[in-house]
């Protein structure tokens, strides 16, 4: 668990790849990224859950890419053309099975403190079982936390937690 | 011992390598029984490994057994003793001991080894062979023998005194020969047996093994592997980009671009050959399984195998040795009669069963035979009506092949049923699941009283297949060709005539059958599990939509202007279910890598994977069995009957895939399916002559006609303007097959005849359709016709 975590105690500046999509922005651990790339070429999954572009090919590599609009639900069940510009941030083999995220426009590497960061999830310890909570912080965990920068708000994405989602959805289907 | 987990863990995984080999070369010596000194050799310098690092690792059981087993063969090595049949079972006895061993290897120090040692010692200090009978006594005895060569004469007396005492062999503190190196070998051995190996023998050994062939390998990890196949495919894409951006007035660059091209191509085709492994790897597992089988069945079995070099795909490999297992188990328990029921039979051939595999036709063939009883179609019928598996009417109208068949129908194989009925069909069912996991497929053929015959096809490799390419709406989606068995274009006004609704259902009447008809493109675009609504509200659509296009027809009929319409879809089979497959687009076939599907999206049905086209573009791979329980697919092709007939036929020892024509005259000819490439259609008014040679350009290409007539004496062609002309799947040059009328193709039961028509270039007749067919050869027939034609000319 320590290493999946964002451990604030461990060290006290963290690097954010930070990313724009629908105005607002966002950071991963810039650890978790592997590369950022052009998006092009989706291919669709027909019958995968809305928040799932489909698949690109990097290199040779088939790589799912996620969009998180609809995700968070930002579009208002707008469907996003997918295929438009943006760029996929690519995270690391370590992170899950391979994957990207659609975003908007990239923006700079940002040095944040931890303990700048405000625990979203602090509240919710009190779950009823093990299993309510695994469910909840797979669904709400993406979002890790939300940092004040100096002229905006910077909501920290915890990249692990992303298709956890994927996976308790589908279970759910099942 | 934490921190050498891991050299342990290479220790056992080496010396089972090891192991392998000695396993090996022990069979050669057998079968040829007589043992060259080099593999003497092989096998000292293989124990001799094993037990260095034993003691290295403080295991001194299997210190203790290598140490006695190394002795025993170095006596051989330097000629002091000769590799008899005895000395041979009891070091194979060791071996397979050590493997027990090797299997737990924490638990090594527990196995009761004193026998195999004392036997080994016994047997290497009996300096003067002590003839046959003290030999053999020794294998059962361990203080027997070890009495023998001290005692001399007084031998038989000892022992005989020990056998009719056993009591007193235990309580009487031992003979002193034997007792002396039983307990003493595993006290002294340990670490003294490693310790004191750096002697002169050992030092013989480290020269020999230094110019010994086992450089030759590495073991490299898979992981690595797959990575460098897709580092490989990577290479292949930049090459792609590289060559369409080339200039090409640049005739350096060209030539550069073109040795990239080349060393890509090979580089990535090289590295696809590493993940191929010989077949000899899992037969020769069975070997050992045979032998042990045997002895304890108490028969006498002959195992040989054939096509060892055979190279399979790693995965396929490790998939069919279960399988195999199942079957090898059975030709011995229920296959192979014991002796005094072949004696009765008459039969002198000795009880042998034989594994063999061999290239065909694109697929590799493995076949299980063995000599035994063979299989009873009576006893089968019996056991199928007491099972209700069939009924009476079912079974008689059933050829006898299709009886054999029955074997492979789950419930048919439980324990009882095997004995009573001729002793096969142990998880058979599971046999030709595991078989079909992997686009293989299984069929059995049996004589009674002479033996059976199980044959396995299965595919080269796992990671490429081949696989037609659609396109619906914007996406391109590939279909494994090992689904496929026909496309179908309707032109103009079949598109919406000759589809038709029954119920809620659209059907196709393709020939004979009814084909259930599924839209790809409905079957995307709705989520859920289609549901009688959902079809006949996808029905009702497209009945309207067909209207309107007839309507559209009319007009364009009446105002005199011609208009087209085409419609595609592909027959798919999956399991016992065919179904027509409407696309919007044929783009044509293309070998892709599957890759698998991400776990976020893993529980989608409807696909078995995705893959990179050529162009780079991701298209995703459609599973047909799941796209016919999305779409609630099921079989209108008749009655009950007809479909457990089919199902029966589907298993049916010889069905093969057929392309059957004629060529003037109502002769009947067929050809297998793999070996057609493709079909074109041309005109004859385009084939040239060339002195006694005929061509016809194909994509730019001279391609060399012949015509059955040619190479077989059949009647000749009466050359009407359109006729058929069939490209071969491996034809080394251009070539093409002219016929003048295709007739059907499909799946067929082939009973081979080879008598009744025998000439080169044909493999035989059947009768199809009810109509004798001659099956052509095309290979056989390229190359005779060919011969004809050098003949002549020289």
């Amino acid at each position: 668990m320590s290493q999946e975590e964002i451990d604030p105690a461990q060290n006290s500046v963290m690097q954010m790849c930070t990313f724009r999509m629908a105005n607002r922005l966002f950071g991963v651990n810039i650890l978790d990224v592997k590369e950022v790339n052009e998006n092009t070429n989706v291919t669709p999954i027909y019958h995968a859950p809305p928040d799932i572009c489909g698949y690109i090919n990097i290199r040779g590599q088939i790589l799912l890419v996620v969009n998180l609009r609809e995700t968070f639900g930002f579009d208002h069940g707008h469907k996003t053309n997918v295929s438009a510009g943006g760029k996929v941030v690519v995270f690391k083999p370590s992170v899950d099975e391979p994957f990207g995220i659609l975003v908007d426009e990239v923006c700079d590497v940002v040095s944040v403190e931890h303990s700048r960061i405000v625990d979203r999830r602090a509240g919710e310890t009190n779950a009823s079982s093990e299993a309510a909570r695994e469910l909840r912080r797979a669904k709400d965990g993406i979002v890790f936390g939300v940092c004040p920068l100096e002229k905006e708000l910077l909501l920290v994405l915890n990249a692990r937690y992303i298709l956890a989602k994927q996976t308790v959805k589908s279970s759910e289907m099942k | 011992m934490e921190t050498d987990s891991d050299i342990l863990a290479e220790y056992v995984e080496e010396s089972r390598e090891h192991l392998n080999h000695i396993e090996s070369i022990f069979e050669s010596i057998r079968k040829t029984g007589e043992s060259h000194p080099d593999s003497i050799n092989e096998l000292f310098r293989a124990i001799h490994t094993i037990k260095g690092s034993a003691g290295f690792l403080g295991l001194t059981a299997i210190g203790t057994l290598t140490h006695a087993m190394e002795s025993l063969l170095d006596s051989v090595r330097e000629g002091r003793l000769t590799m008899t049949p005895d000395i041979t079972e009891v070091l194979m006895k060791g071996s397979d001991m050590l493997a027990d061993m090797f299997d737990d290897v924490s638990k090594s120090g527990e196995f009761d080894i004193n026998d195999v040692v004392v036997t080994l010692k016994a047997l290497n200090s009996g300096e003067a062979p002590p003839a046959a009978a003290p030999a053999k006594a020794a294998k059962k005895t361990a203080a027997k023998a070890a009495a023998a060569p001290a005692d001399g004469a007084s031998q038989m007396s000892v022992s005989d005194v020990l056998a009719k005492f056993p009591e007193l062999a235990g309580t009487v503190p031992q003979p002193p020969p034997a007792a002396a190196p039983a307990p003493a070998a595993p006290a002294a051995a340990p670490a003294p047996a490693a310790a004191a190996a750096p002697s002169s023998q050992a030092l013989k050994a480290a020269a020999a093994a230094t110019d010994a062939k086992h450089e030759e390998f590495l073991r490299i990890k898979v992981d690595l592997l797959d990575r460098l196949m897709m580092l490989a495919g990577e290479l292949v894409l930049v090459r792609n980009q590289q060559l369409m951006h080339l200039e090409q007035s640049d005739a350096t660059l060209r030539s550069i671009t073109q040795s990239l091209d080349s060393v890509t191509t090979e580089l990535q085709e090289t590295i696809m050959r590493t993940r191929m492994q010989p077949i000899g790897s899992v037969f020769s597992r069975f070997s050992r399984m045979t032998r042990d089988l045997a002895r304890k069945l108490n028969k006498t079995i002959n195992f040989v195998t054939d096509g060892d070099e055979v190279e399979l795909d790693k995965n396929i490999l490790e998939a069919i040795g279960d399988p195999l297992t199942h079957l090898v188990r059975n030709a011995c328990d229920h296959g192979i009669e014991p002796q005094a029921d072949r004696d009765a039979a008459g039969k002198t051939d000795p009880p042998t069963v034989t594994l063999s595999a061999y290239h065909e036709s694109g697929q590799i063939h493995v076949d299980v035979k063995d000599n035994g009883k063979g299989m009873g179609h009576e006893a089968i019928r019996r056991k199928c009506l007491e099972k209700r598996l069939k009924t009476e009417d079912e079974l008689a109208r059933m050829s006898e092949n299709d009886l054999l068949n029955l074997v492979f129908l789950p419930g048919f194989s439980t324990a009882q049923v095997i004995s009573d009925v001729s002793g096969r069909g142990v998880g058979m069912d599971v046999v030709k699941t595991g078989v079909e996991k992997f686009g293989g497929s299984v069929s059995l053929t049996s004589v009674e009283g002479q033996g059976s015959t199980v044959k396995l096809r299965l595919p080269l490799t796992l990671a490429i297949i081949p696989s037609l390419i659609v396109q619906s709406g914007e996406e391109r989606f590939a279909i494994p060709q090992v689904n496929l068995e026909e496309l179908v274009c309707l032109y103009d006004k079949d598109a919406f005539t000759r589809i038709e609704c029954a119920g809620a259902r659209e059907v196709f009447r393709l020939r004979d059958t009814l084909l259930p008809m599924v839209r790809l493109r409905e079957a995307l675009a709705r989520q859920r599990m289609f549901d009688e609504d959902a079809l006949s509200e996808v029905t009702e659509q497209n009945s309207e939509a067909r209207k309107e296009l007839a309507n559209k027809f009319k007009e364009a009929e009446e105002s005199g202007h011609s208009m087209h319409y085409s419609l595609n879809f592909a027959v798919l089979r999956s399991g016992g279910l065919r179904f027509g497959l409407i696309i919007d687009r044929i783009h044509g076939s293309e070998e892709i890598v599957v890759k698998p599907m991400h776990r976020a999206v893993k529980s989608i049905s409807l696909y078995s994977g995705a893959t990179v086209l050529g162009d780079g573009k991701v298209a995703m791979i459609l599973d047909a069995a799941g796209l016919a329980r999305h779409y609630n697919v099921r079989d209108v092709s008749g009655g009950k009957d007809q479909k457990k007939q089919k199902a029966a036929t589907e298993e049916g020892a010889e069905l093969r895939s057929l392309l059957l024509f004629s060529n003037g005259g109502n002769e009947q000819f067929g050809v297998s399916m793999q070996d057609v490439k493709r079909v074109e259609a041309i005109e004859t008014s385009t084939i040239e002559r060339i002195g006694s040679q005929e061509y016809v350009t194909l994509d730019g290409v001279s391609t060399r006609v012949v015509r059955l007539e040619d190479g077989l004496q059949v009647q000749s062609s009466s050359q009407p303007e359109n006729m058929f002309f069939l490209i071969p799947q491996n034809a080394r040059k251009p070539y093409g097959l002219l016929v003048e009328k295709l007739v059907d193709s499909g799946h067929y039961e082939v009973k081979l005849n080879k008598e009744s028509y025998k000439t080169d270039g044909v493999e035989g007749t059947a009768l199809i359709k009810k109509k004798m067919t001659v099956l052509v050869n095309l290979e056989q027939l390229m190359q005779l016709v060919d011969g004809m034609w050098y003949g002549g000319n020289v």
